[in-house]
């Protein structure tokens, strides 16, 4: 049984195209004039324009597969007692769908590490993950495709953020190339809020519209200067790199197209930055919340994960879901993919079952063709480690679940994905442990398990979550259809 | 297993473990469709082509014997497998005859043989497509240019580059859309440092600004000319200073002179001129014919290649002169270069990439098993291996110490973990190797032998895999997937069986054989170093077997018979050390062209007693360092 698309919200193509330039011609006249009296009051009924609270994709992935036994519950239907991993959710139950039976089948050709080839398949579901050479090609993950749908809306499109590179690459662009994850916590922040305050906007309760555009006016006096500078700079390197692309031959054309690319999403940034400063600026009617920021200090920036121990894991994971949360919570981006984890930690502290503490290793000694070869002390101590994952993300549930958005929370207006980029240490590609967190505004039915025939694909699920973002398309990957029963 | 395999170029025979090959094939005249192909299709098609590419290689885009040409690095492989016998596998359907396998390679050696007499010939230097800077190089180059000791890399967190192999492979070095606002924030952060009171001050404000906005915009002029020539690594066109003066004029009409000049900067610093590597086509010609770059193009490989930066005023100036292209000066310049500290660049750059000793990172030795490692510990490994590299370069000395030295670079704790007496702090010196002590070229260092073990023991096929790849060039291909993993019982103490007797299901197991046979035995001649690389003459919990069969028959017991048989082998690590080198100074894909510079630089390596210079002079001066094809 299959439920209908839900309701979609729709991006203005217009403000998805607007490009700092075109908002300079359009607003150049307003420039001169002194910036608050000067512009249209668009605020001063504010229920009228404001938006309603819009739908966010948070994805939070971890590495090293799972234990299925003690994440799949063994019921179908309303979820009952929560299998071991997923226990430090239970008070969440009635937010959480757990789907289960879903698989990637897409091949796997060329060589490459199994790790490598999982993570290809991941969040793309690809038809065929593959090596040219040395260079692994995939198709654009979901994540970069709902951030598309909801690029003209914020000032970033997308955030990236965790451990993974090397090995573990899951987002991919159009291209079909590797987007980098940003683990540094101290660059996230500064991607973020550098040079303003966290604002937090004023959503309206009855407004049936998802997004809306932002009034567009004059800037303020304080982002003025320096966006102007930025902008004279970039505009130089647009034109020196024109001129070069002229010069070059077809696949050299390409490489400064890409660059073209990366110059214009600065770009675009700037523009967002200043859009959002002249809406919080005109919104006379509703001076926005100004949030304090949870974390400061030089020490935390300086925290890597390989170095870590477990607590300081913990903390890092706590801080750097604080900010993709504020990130979500401020409007600043919708769509935040957050990978934990890369296999190579020692879980001193997490694993008392076994003198081996190295997750890859114990994925290995843990998991076996057929089960029963699997050392089972290994496999208790993967265990071990996913339900440390699990007590992690109760936290992000739990902050999301506190922030209030007129009277729905932060977390019924997301669609939160918790998973995997491999179904078990093994490398498996079949039964992956996936839940959705969050109702998606109303559009996801909460609180169940739904098992799926085996070989259904993870992309099914990736089509239900786009659609929700705002991209119509019926076919992802190697999607056979809508998942359905969402 | 985590570690990546690296496509290699020159894969041929482990000498002596292999039969003989190719006796004299003339001309044969074998027709390629007709006989050759049938063959391909009936035993390397459902493995290499129809279905799957397994290990990446696929048979059937072959489809005329040009195309079997332009690609010999694949050919070659395919014809170690056919003279293995290893391929078509023992457990597939249909197994080739002995005519047919013989007739195959005859065929295939004429071709080769063909191939390389043609690209003797006609000089291909491969295409070199433009590429960005390298983080390291680009770290590098903004230090040098503002003269700052500023990691501008570091500063922004830039993406870390290519974590397969070599940094410097053009196909991986995306651009992704968050890279520019790096590179962007990265210029803004290392500018401000540049105050009147810096170091790099006067060598980039060159000219006295003065008091009054004319002599200001005279000066100005001066540096960004200057400045802008050293970044792009050649001459600025007139319409490039131009929109630079403009930028400058602008922003100085409201702002300080040093403001303006530093968001000048900054664009160069941002411009894709400085951020990308962009090689000259020459003008107007319509031939494909290969010509020799400029010195301003040459100048810039041969400093990113030695010292992974931006090229210094001596070469800048050599280029302007147009000089540098010329053998005695272009020499001069590479013993130079060098014997400069900054040459360093070439042991973290390459040796560390190519030897893989990077992954000493990522290896987890369990602290219960041996409480003996520590992070300096570590460290002092990983510098090791470095120094040794390091250290051949300044003193020129034979790459074959890469496999036999009288002597190693330790300090106290890596010494006294070695059974090293007398050696005290923490610094590394050289020291020589005591006699009857099994240590001396890369197979004896701790970073070697501890990044292929698991945490909890050794791991000889970790080991001989290691051996296969890095210094043979002949990888195995990766395990199959959802490979069931040997059961062994990891509670110390109570192991009953030999390690050998729980490794030995690897060539029982016919899907594994083909490969384990290879690697295992390598690696059991290693087991006397434990899984951090200290000594052992037995172990508590099971026997110590050393003994080790090649696919050959050839028996070898311990490390000296491996050091032995790698000796007899020298030629062909060398083979794998140039090819492997000569991939990380194109950062492209090996070419059937290359084949002949690999050997031109085997003579001359040959004729010198294996100089390290040698191997640098023979690829600095090789047809794909000194000449470009047309851009396509």
């Amino acid at each position: 049984m299959s439920t209908p698309p839900p309701p979609v919200a729709k991006p203005s193509a217009k403000s998805v195209a607007m490009r700092r330039r075109h908002f300079l011609l359009a607003t150049g006249a307003l420039l001169a004039l002194p910036i608050f009296e000067s512009l249209p009051l668009a605020a001063a009924e504010p229920d009228h324009d404001a938006e309603a609270p819009p739908l966010r994709q948070f994805i939070v992935t971890v590495s090293g597969g799972t234990v299925i036994e003690s994440w799949k519950p063994t019921k179908e239907g309303p979820l009952d007692k929560l299998p071991s991993i997923l226990r430090p959710l239970e008070r969440h139950k009635a937010d959480l769908l757990v789907l289960s039976g879903l698989c990637h089948l897409g091949k796997q050709k060329g060589g490459g590490n199994a790790h490598t080839n999982c993570a290809g398949l991941h969040l793309t579901g690809t038809n065929e993950f593959l090596w040219e050479g040395k260079v692994p090609k995939s198709t654009v993950s979901v994540d970069q495709v709902a951030a598309a749908a909801v690029a003209g809306e914020t000032i970033l499109p997308s955030l990236e953020i965790g451990q993974p590179n090397g090995e573990q690459t899951y987002s991919w662009s159009e291209a079909g190339s590797t987007v980098p994850y940003e683990g540094d916590l101290r660059q996230v922040f500064d991607r973020l809020f550098k040079g303003r305050a966290p604002t937090v906007p004023r959503w309206s309760k009855d407004s049936k519209r998802a997004t809306a555009q932002r009034p567009p006016a004059g800037k303020s006096d304080s982002a003025k200067g320096a966006a102007t500078d930025d902008q004279l700079v970039i505009d130089l390197v647009l034109q020196d790199a024109k001129a070069l692309q002229k010069k070059l031959g077809k696949a050299d054309q390409q490489r400064i197209g890409e660059f073209l690319e990366s110059v214009h999403s600065l770009e675009t940034r700037i523009v967002k930055l200043d859009q959002r400063a002249i809406a919080e600026a005109n919104d006379r009617g509703n001076t926005p919340s100004k949030i304090k920021l949870p974390i400061d200090g030089a020490k935390e920036w300086k925290l890597k994960w390989r170095d870590a121990d477990v607590d300081q894991r913990a903390e890092y994971i706590e801080l750097m879901s604080t900010l993709a949360i504020l990130a979500m919570q401020t409007d600043t981006t919708r769509v935040v993919t957050m990978a934990i984890g890369d296999d190579g930690e020692l879980w001193d502290g997490v694993v008392t079952v076994t003198n081996e503490l190295h997750h890859h290793t114990l994925e290995h000694q843990g998991n076996a063709n057929p089960i029963t070869k699997a050392d089972p002390l290994s496999r208790e101590a993967c265990r071990q480690i996913h339900e440390w994952y699990t007590v992690q993300f109760e936290k992000m549930l739990s902050k999301m679940r506190a922030i209030d958005e007129v009277g729905s929370s932060l977390l019924d207006n997301s669609m939160v994905m918790y998973t995997s980029y491999m179904a078990n240490g093994g490398h498996g590609t079949k039964d992956y442990p996936i839940l959705l967190a969050g109702r998606a505004k109303g559009t996801i039915r909460t609180g169940r398990h739904v098992a799926f025939p085996q070989d259904t694909p993870v992309a099914n699920l990736y089509v239900e979550m786009l659609n929700r973002m705002g991209d119509p398309r019926a076919a992802f990957g190697n999607s056979s259809g809508r998942l359905g029963q969402l | 297993m985590m570690i990546f395999l690296r496509q290699l170029f020159i894969i041929t025979l482990l000498v002596g473990m292999l039969p003989m090959m190719g006796r004299g094939s003339a001309a044969v005249a074998v027709d390629f469709k007709s006989t050759i192909q049938p063959l391909l299709k009936n035993y390397c098609f459902d493995c290499h082509g129809e279905k799957k590419t397994k290990a990446g290689v696929d048979l059937k885009e072959f489809i005329d014997e040009a195309a079997v040409k332009r690609d010999l690095p694949t050919w070659r492989k395919v014809d170690e497998q056919l003279a293995n016998k290893e391929m078509p596998p023992e457990e597939s359907k249909n197994s080739l005859t002995d005519a047919d396998r013989a007739m195959l390679r005859e065929w295939l050696n004429a071709t080769i043989k063909d191939a390389l007499a043609d690209a003797v010939k006609v000089k291909d230097p491969g295409i070199m497509p433009i590429r960005r800077l390298t983080r390291i190089q680009y770290r590098n180059s903004v230090r040098d240019l503002l003269g700052i000791p500023i990691d501008a890399a570091e500063l922004v967190s830039l993406p870390s580059d290519n974590e397969r192999g070599y940094d410097t492979y053009a196909g991986t070095l995306n651009i992704p859309p968050l890279l520019f606002e790096k590179y962007h924030a990265a210029a803004k952060q290392a500018l401000t440092a540049l105050t009147p009171d810096s170091a790099g001050w006067k060598m980039v404000v060159i000219a006295d600004p003065g008091k009054t906005a004319t002599t200001q915009k005279t000066a100005a002029r001066t540096i960004i000319t200057r400045f802008a020539r050293r970044a792009y690594r050649r001459p600025v066109a007139p319409e490039e200073s131009a929109r630079l003066y403009k930028l400058f004029d602008t922003l100085a009409a409201s702002r300080p002179f040093e403001d303006s000049i530093r968001t000048t900067l900054c664009a160069v610093l941002v411009s894709p001129n400085f951020l990308f590597r962009i090689e000259q086509d020459r003008g107007g010609a319509r031939s494909k014919e290969a010509y020799p770059i400029s010195s301003f193009d040459l100048a810039t490989r041969l400093s990113y290649l030695l010292w992974s930066t931006t090229p210094d005023d001596e070469l800048s100036m050599l280029a302007d002169k147009g000089t540098l292209t010329q053998p005695a000066i272009l020499e001069a310049q590479v013993v130079r270069l060098l014997a400069d500290d900054r040459a360093r660049a070439l042991s973290e750059g390459f040796f560390a990439t190519w030897l893989q000793i990077d992954h000493l990172d990522r290896a987890r030795p369990m602290q219960s098993n041996f409480p003996s490692f520590t992070e300096t510990l570590r460290k002092a490994m990983y510098d090791e291996t470095l120094t040794f590299v390091n250290e051949l370069r300044k003193n020129n000395g034979s790459l074959l110490d890469l496999l036999k030295s009288d002597h190693l670079y330790v300090n106290e704790e890596l010494a006294s973990h070695y059974g090293i007496a007398g050696v005290t702090g923490a610094e590394l010196r050289k020291v020589a190797i005591p006699t009857g002590m099994n240590r001396g070229g890369v197979l004896g260092m701790g970073s070697v032998l501890t990044m292929t073990s698991h945490t909890y023991r050794t791991s000889p096929t970790l080991r001989g895999k290691w051996v296969l790849e890095v210094l043979l060039g002949t990888p195995p291909p990766p395990p199959p997937a959802d490979v069931e993993p040997i059961s062994e019982d990891t509670t110390p103490g109570t192991a009953a069986k030999s390690f050998r007797d729980q490794l030995e299901k690897h060539v029982t197991d016919a899907a594994c054989a083909s490969c384990h046979r290879k690697m295992d035995p390598l690696g059991f001649s290693l087991d006397n170093y434990d899984a951090i690389g200290a000594w052992r003459e037995s172990t508590a919990a099971r026997p110590l077997d050393t003994n080790g069969t090649l696919p050959t028959g050839e028996k070898m017991t311990g490390a000296n018979d491996l050091r032995t048989i790698l000796w007899k082998n020298r030629s062909q690590v060398m083979r794998t050390l140039v090819s492997q080198f000569l991939l990380y100074a194109t950062g492209r894909d090996l070419i059937t062209a290359d084949e002949v510079v690999v050997q031109d630089v085997l003579a001359r390596l040959d004729a010198d007693g294996h100089r390290f210079s040698s191997l640098i002079m023979g690829i600095v001066t090789s047809t794909p360092f000194l000449m470009r094809a047309p851009g396509k």
